[in-house]
């Protein structure tokens, strides 16, 4: 009787043991997966911000009366290139996540108004160098938003691992925080209205 | 001592590792048994402190020490049966992004890609340990294309790029060698026999490694996890910190005598191995002496040190005098690889400059392998030579950097892959861009265009290595992600009408590599008789292709069979669609080594049998080898260009 007793306890104290273990090692596994994926996020983003300064370049040799629009550029490129240097040191991080997403909409809503003012200066548009440079700029973007998806992908499969039932008792327990998606506005509220010049 | 040839043939290797995996459950046996004796035996005072029932607690003993044993066995077991990636995960490695920016890691997957090709396999995963200073690797996985190569940040901190070349030659002798599926179980068995070792040795250790970005190092422990695991110190005070202690021993010491029967010997040839592959023997030369050298060695911080240790390059405990240490003296080792050595260590640099690519000592003398008796191709599987490597690497330099950089980013991988499937129609090939720009967008169909031109240089021959080259990219894709690809390429093939053979050998290379998550393939049948059907199917699917009359089907047939040894009323040539093609060569991937060499050797002269191998022969017996998991290198020819432009 006592040895029954015994071995219920024992297949317990394993159960008991094993199991906050495996769910533990799981969602590390899950996050650090996520983690990663924002590896690819990084390399496509720094491939941006090393493309913007040139066409900064090349836009101000022809446009240099728009500074305030080349300077809002290359300001929210700065912006933006520290906060994915910190997100990418720390992908778990929620707030980081998010600081990386606004100052990406913030480049994207300034770059618009780049190339909204670079309509009306023909010679700029047909230059060879800016054609090139924007196209790459556009296959870029592509890029961004594939990783962008591959990453959120990644974030889905942790955040949902982290809510089924048994994992859901213990992963606060353990730490295990809500990753954020990582999502840009594209239509990001204007900062200021653009100055149409006659 | 001399070095040590690699001589039975990729098959019979694998054999052997298959038949070591069964003497290591013996060896296994033998520990846990040992171990529960040694333990009741220290319980021996506590049963008589506490009398009558003394008998109980020898049974609790037992039992818990048993539970406890198989119980980590089965969940360690059960975790890498993911094979490679699973453990790399395990360890929480850092995957090398195909499109890394950092010099060095570029210059690590470049190595391995180039081994990988010259060794006919896909180019396997690659991960870093961060936060080794130390230098060592491994190499791990099921199958030839399931592998993983991991090297310590330390080793691309101090090695240059031979050197490197050397390490990783070594480890690919590992995963030709069909050592890595034996590896991975004994983790899984050394892992129970460590647990109650690892549990007792602390807390400190317990936390499973933690978080990289905790800030405090890698291997660090993490001492928030002291509040989480407050409940095992408990049980573990409960069971009394000095038998803990002990138990730790006896497991440790088990562990690291099973650890070193199976890798000592190994080792040597894994070292004869990289020479033979590079004819360099001052790359590993140079990773040893610099190993030797320095403080760190090859010693790694982490906690699964110990469970791996038989898996890795070098020893992970510093100056192992032992006699039970897991591998030779690094001394020894060096000298087998360079007999000459004067025994200095060269004074511990800091970290390596780039230097350009140094090359190989003996770049111009190879003999290219112009064998294509269908004798040699069995010997030819799983056995690469320095020509091999040497074509290679000429082949990645003459690759265009348009294809190179799509290949190596997971967007542009797959425009490579469609640019591959476009048809030479017109129609068909509109219709195929509309496609890709539905179901994907229109940046998809402006990466494939821009490749379009460049990989028309190409042959056959040729685009198959691209498509290995664009794998790794592809493998970073999300689940969801792959799925629309596989989507897509299913229906870029299809457009057509019809399926080329080249277009289901990429179908079948993709899928097995994207596949999310394969089944582990078990060994099933050890003997031709049950798979003769599927055998029937190969041989009459390679005796077919377009362009044979009958009698030319029918008298290669027959040759293949006639390698079989076996009845030959028995068999009869058949008509063969894609379908029951694939079908069967998964069945026979299932088939023990044996089984697999009498296949391909029946292949082989199937395809021989009129004295000219056709392309589609080629192809064709190429989607066999890669789905029976045999690495075959490229076959060198002067009538088989790779780039038909020059």
């Amino acid at each position: 009787m006592v040895k029954v007793c015994i071995v219920v306890l024992l297949v317990a104290a394993i159960v008991l043991i094993g199991w906050p273990i495996a769910i533990y090692n799981k969602l590390v596994t899950l996050r650090n997966r996520f983690k990663n994926a924002y590896g690819q996020i990084d390399v496509q983003l720094k491939r941006r911000y090393d493309l913007i300064p040139n066409l900064v370049e090349v836009a101000k040799a022809y446009m240099g009366h728009e500074r305030q629009t080349l300077e809002a550029v290359i300001a929210a490129r700065n912006v933006a290139a520290s906060a994915n240097t910190a997100a990418a040191a720390q992908p778990a991080d929620a707030n980081a996540i998010r600081a990386v997403a606004g100052a990406e909409s913030q480049l994207t809503g300034a770059l618009g108004r780049l190339f909204a003012v670079v309509e009306s200066y023909p010679n700029l548009k047909a230059n060879e160098q800016m054609t090139q440079l924007s196209e790459e700029i556009s296959s870029t973007e592509n890029r961004v938003a594939f990783a962008r998806q591959a990453y959120n992908d990644s974030v889905l499969q942790y955040n949902t691992a982290r809510q089924v039932f048994p994992n859901v008792l213990l992963a606060n327990t353990f730490g295990f925080t809500e990753a954020p998606l990582f999502n840009i506005d594209a239509n990001a509220p204007e900062r200021e209205a653009v100055k149409v010049k006659f | 001592m001399a070095l040590p040839q690699l001589q039975a043939d990729f098959f019979a290797r694998q054999d052997r590792a298959r038949r070591s995996t069964s003497f290591l459950l013996v060896y296994f046996v033998l520990a846990v048994t040992l171990i529960v004796v040694a333990l009741n035996l220290v319980a021996i005072p506590f049963s008589i402190f506490f009398g009558a029932d003394g008998f109980l607690i020898h049974f609790g003993v037992t039992l818990i020490t048993l539970a406890v044993i198989l119980g980590g066995c089965m969940y360690k077991l059960n975790e890498l049966s993911g094979g490679g990636t699973a453990l790399a995960e395990m360890i929480r490695a850092r995957p090398v992004q195909a499109n890394t920016t950092d010099e060095r890691e570029r210059m690590l997957r470049n190595v391995v890609e180039e081994m990988a090709i010259a060794a006919g396999i896909t180019p396997p995963r690659v991960y870093v340990m961060p936060g080794e200073k130390g230098i060592n690797a491994f190499a791990a996985g099921r199958t030839v294309n399931d592998a993983v190569v991991c090297v310590t940040s330390g080793s691309l901190d101090r090695l240059n790029r031979d050197e490197l070349q050397g390490i990783i030659a070594h480890e690919f002798s590992h995963i030709l060698n069909g050592d890595m599926s034996m590896n991975l179980k004994l983790v899984g068995m050394l892992h129970g026999i460590l647990l109650i070792g690892l549990l007792g040795m602390g807390i400190m250790k317990l936390n499973y490694a933690g978080d990289a970005d905790a800030g405090l190092g890698y291997s660090d422990f993490d001492s928030s996890g002291n509040d989480d695991k407050a409940w095992a110190v408990i049980i573990f005070l409960f069971l009394g910190g000095m038998v803990v202690t002990i138990i730790g021993y006896v497991g440790l010491f088990f562990a690291r005598l099973i650890q070193a029967a199976v890798c000592r010997q190994r080792e040597y040839l894994a070292d004869a191995s990289a020479v033979q592959f590079t004819r360099n023997p001052h790359g590993i030369g140079g990773a040893l002496k610099k190993l030797g050298s320095g403080s760190r060695g090859s010693r790694l911080n982490a906690y699964y040190a110990e469970q791996l240790a038989h898996m890795f390059f070098a020893s992970n405990r510093g100056d192992g005098i032992d006699w039970n240490s897991t591998h030779p003296e690094v001394p020894d080792r060096i000298r087998a690889v360079e007999p000459d050595w004067d025994g200095k260590f060269p004074r511990m640099d800091g970290p390596t400059t780039l230097a350009k690519f140094s090359g190989s000592q003996a770049a111009s003398s190879y003999q290219p392998l112009r064998d294509r008796r269908p004798e040699a191709v069995v010997k030819t599987v799983g056995a690469m030579t320095p020509g091999h490597v040497q074509w290679a690497s000429d082949f990645l330099s003459d690759v265009p950097q348009t294809i190179l950089h799509a290949a190596r980013d997971a967007f542009s991988a797959r425009g490579l892959i469609f640019a591959l499937l476009l048809s030479e129609d017109s129609t068909v090939r509109q219709k195929q861009l509309d496609t890709i720009s539905q179901t994907l967008n229109h940046g998809a169909v402006d990466e494939t265009l821009n490749l379009i031109g460049p990989v028309t240089d190409f042959g056959v021959a040729g685009r198959r290595v691209l498509c290995d080259l664009a794998i790794p990219a592809l493998r970073e894709l999300s689940d969801p992600q792959k799925e629309n690809f596989l989507q897509t390429c299913r229906v870029l093939i299809e457009a057509d009408g019809r399926v080329t053979i080249f277009e289901f050998m990429l179908h079948e290379m993709i899928t097995a590599q994207l596949q999310a998550n394969p089944r582990p393939q078990t060994v099933q049948y050890v003997s031709l008789k049950p798979v003769m059907p599927d055998v029937q199917v190969v041989l009459s699917a390679l005796a077919s292709t377009d362009g044979k009359s009958p009698q030319a089907s029918a008298q290669a047939f027959r040759a293949g069979v006639a390698r079989l040894q076996t009845d030959a009323s028995l068999w009869q040539l058949q008509t063969v669609d894609l379908r029951s093609l694939r079908t069967s060569l998964e069945r026979l991937a299932r088939c023990s080594p044996g089984v697999k060499r009498r296949v391909v050797d029946a292949c082989a002269y199937c395809v021989a049998a009129d004295g000219l191998v056709q392309v589609e022969e080629s192809e064709l017996l190429r989607v066999v080898t890669s789905l029976l998991a045999c690495p075959l290198p490229p076959l060198l020819a002067e009538h088989e260009p790779l780039r038909t432009a020059v």
